[in-house]
């Protein structure tokens, strides 16, 4: 469905929490248009071995890299790894998301959730793009295409469920990312963001019922859920030269049911 | 491990034993079943006999109510093995995404809750009484209905899960059923009994499920002599067969494929209603791939003056833009040889018509298209769909003229969906009626029929059923022989 080219050839990318769903589709495009991807993953290692063969069969060199990047110490190690085995990095895409299952009827609201919640959903998105951007920074800024691609969610714009925590931490990336678009571009690095729809078909959003996906299909201008290629897509947009000219935007990638 | 799809509670565990077992594969799944003979089919309809008389002859209705309801609380379970199983396997076996399986799975056991099945009875049986004895009859005297003792079914194998709808039709008429799957769907037919089997295993003897090889006349011959009617649905061909085999006496209840269509009114083509429309018109294309007769071939749109709205080339964009994006989420099934090369003749037919004619078009994602939505001239006569998301819309100059546009499907049109104002509606059910329709549905619903529909135009249970009246001179002159004697006044 993205196809396939030389577009990236010769670039090393590194994409957090790649092992499965949109991580791993975004993994695969890349490779596909000819970059080396070191897949980063937590917990299942058969699945990010299989998004590292299917990166190999695209022609780019995989390798699978467990670290939980909300761990300071594993995020640094993880890029050192990376640098490693594949070479500098010009690519990378903070995808990981810390510990958070979306569903409508099991989430926490504003009378159960403390201080607390936020801050550990805050450290996980921001603390981890900082610890392993500033750990690849030393690759980026050295040759005048670094790429930093952010995943966040269209709830930042609007929270048809809200999920407090969550949209506030993906907020606060998105103004993480601005910041970096307007400290980094004096080193050759864009800073970008990329805002899904609900992609129904990864884990994360398991618990969204028929009911749910229904309304949002019949709200949205093209008429179907994003599905993890559409990410891909527009991550890879973000990370070839087609955007070079373009820092601290925000896509939003859901079929138009938000328009900014 | 394979799968047994039979179910047969009648035989022994001795018996059961010394069968002869055969293992056979659909698409992908392995499955077994035991080999059908003459002699294993005429046990089957003697014990069923058996069974009909001690737990189903005599037990009230509202008792098997009851339990059915009880049988649908376990379906309602997401998470009950059975209904596991089927989710698992039906989109295996037939090839249907498994979303599609899924919802339209969850929406069909839900039919089953006790008090629908409630309104169901009472929609042909206003006293479900009459079902266990004599009760007053509105013309005078007494009357009851009975079911067949023992019905042979041959099940349809184009919706998964269909089967149960027929077992439950029986059970409450207090019919015993050995039934035939489909060899597409040999499935749920066995699931539902074993589910029936876990509430009450009595009610479950009256229930056997075996396959065998359609038209296999020495197998069918015993089924046949040992039922009191035998309930078959199929093509119009296995029909015909069908019914020279039948023995006399021995009733044949039918239903043979059928078409559908929908008809669109002025008003739901309005800017702001469009694309809802053609949203509901492409969920009712893609359920089950037009497989179940319940989904339109044509979509007749009125082109009355004065026209609002958009144009019908664009509506036909929205439809295909709509069934794009189901292709997405719920990809057709696959294709049989046959169906593909017919599929793929239809839609060449209509590119080719294209070529002189500017009122036709045709629209597709192109070589390999999984969907087709075609424009046709104004008036145009019935055209039956190769089926699997290929619908044709055609203009009509008003309501009336869909009656001419049906005729040459009059005898096997059965449902249509409706799109247009409430005001309309008996307008529209009018000229449906006349062309043959025997059921209209909202657009966007015809895939899930009401609880209690005439089924191709009949009671579903009343159809079932023989009555014996008890006339109303028994009542008035039979005083005669009261011991009593009150005859002379």
């Amino acid at each position: 469905m993205l196809g396939t080219s030389r577009m990236l050839e010769g670039r090393t990318a590194l994409v957090t929490g790649s092992g499965r769903g949109i991580g791993a589709a975004i993994a695969r495009g890349l490779a596909q248009h000819g970059a080396d991807v070191a897949v980063n993953y937590v917990r299942d290692a058969t699945s990010a071995e299989r998004v590292v063969a299917d990166v190999e069969a695209a022609g780019g060199r995989g390798v699978a890299i467990a670290a939980d990047v909300t761990d300071q110490e594993a995020a640094r190690r993880l890029v050192e790894e990376a640098r490693d085995r594949l070479g500098p990095l010009d690519i990378v895409v903070h995808n990981a998301l810390a510990g958070f299952a979306f569903d409508p009827r099991n989430r926490k609201t504003v009378w159960d959730l403390t201080a607390d919640d936020y801050a550990s959903q805050v450290n996980a998105a921001v603390g981890a793009a900082h610890t392993v951007t500033q750990a690849a920074l030393p690759d980026l800024q050295a040759h005048g295409r670094g790429r930093i691609v952010s995943v966040l969610s269209d709830l930042i714009e609007r929270p048809g469920v809200p999920y407090p925590e969550y949209v506030t931490a993906k907020s606060a990336l998105l103004g993480w990312s601005r910041s970096m678009a307007a400290e980094l571009g004096q080193v050759g690095v864009t800073v970008n963001c990329v805002a899904p729809g609900l992609v129904p078909s990864t884990g994360a959003a398991a618990g969204t019922d028929d009911h749910l996906r229904d309304s949002l299909e019949a709200a949205t201008p093209l008429r179907r859920l994003a599905e993890p290629e559409d990410v891909a897509g527009a991550v890879l947009a973000f990370a070839s030269d087609w955007l070079g000219f373009v820092t601290g935007a925000c896509l939003f990638v859901d079929g138009g049911l938000v328009m900014r | 491990m394979t799968l047994d799809v039979s179910f047969l509670p009648q035989l022994t565990e001795t018996e059961h034993s010394a069968l002869t077992w055969e293992e056979f594969t659909v698409r992908d799944v392995a499955l077994r079943a035991p080999v059908a003979t003459p002699d294993l089919v005429t046990t089957l309809t003697t014990r069923l006999r058996d069974a009909h008389r001690i737990h189903l002859a005599d037990r009230p209705v509202m008792n098997i109510i009851d339990t059915l309801g009880r049988v649908q609380t376990l379906w309602a379970d997401p998470a009950y093995p059975l209904r596991r199983t089927a989710e698992d396997l039906l989109p295996r076996l037939t090839g249907y995404a498994s979303l599609h399986v899924r919802r339209t799975l969850r929406d069909y056991l839900a039919t089953f809750r006790r008090d629908r099945l409630l309104r169901f009875l009472a929609q042909d049986f206003p006293d479900p009484g009459v079902l266990d004895g004599f009760r007053p009859s509105p013309a005078g005297g007494r009357r009851r209905a009975r079911g067949p003792a023992v019905l042979t079914q041959i099940f349809a194998g184009n919706v998964p899960g269909l089967p149960a709808w027929d077992l439950v039709c029986a059970l409450l008429v207090k019919s015993a059923t050995l039934g035939k799957p489909a060899s597409g769907e040999p499935l749920f037919a066995s699931l539902f009994a074993r589910s029936l089997a876990e509430v009450d295993a009595g009610l479950a003897s009256c229930l056997a499920v075996l396959p065998w090889a359609g038209g296999d006349t020495a197998v069918e011959a015993a089924a046949f002599v040992g039922s009191d009617a035998v309930v078959a649905t199929g093509s119009r061909l296995a029909l015909a067969d069908l019914r020279t085999r039948v023995p006399e006496g021995v009733r044949l209840i039918e239903h043979g494929a059928t078409v559908s269509v929908a008809v669109i009114a002025t008003e739901a083509l309005g800017t702001d209603r469009y694309g809802e429309t053609a949203r509901r018109l492409a969920r009712d294309v893609a359920h089950y791939d037009q497989q179940a007769c319940l989904s339109p071939h044509v979509v007749y749109i009125e082109t009355t003056p004065p026209r609002s709205g958009v144009s019908i080339e664009v509506f036909a964009a929205a439809v295909a833009t709509e069934l794009a994006a189901i292709e997405r989420r719920s990809p057709r099934a696959r294709f049989t040889l046959e169906e593909a090369a017919a599929w793929a003749n239809a839609r060449e037919a209509a590119e080719l018509a294209t070529w002189d004619d500017d009122t036709r078009s045709l629209l597709t994602a192109g070589d390999g298209s999984p969907w087709a939505v075609t424009v046709e001239p104004l008036d145009t006569p019935f055209e039956a769909s190769p089926l699997g998301r290929f619908v044709r819309i055609v203009p009509v100059t008003g309501a009336s003229a869909i009656e001419g546009c049906l005729a040459g499907v009059r005898r096997f049109v059965q449902s249509a969906g409706l799109a247009c104002a409430p005001a309309r509606a008996e307008e529209f059910a009018d000229v449906l009626a006349a062309s043959g329709v025997d059921r209209v549905a909202a657009l966007g619903r015809m895939g899930a029929p009401a609880p209690g529909w005439h089924h191709d135009g009949r009671g579903s249970l009343g159809d079932l059923v023989t009555w014996t009246d008890l006339e109303p001179s028994v009542d008035a002159d039979l005083d005669l022989y009261d011991p009593d004697d009150r005859s002379g006044g």
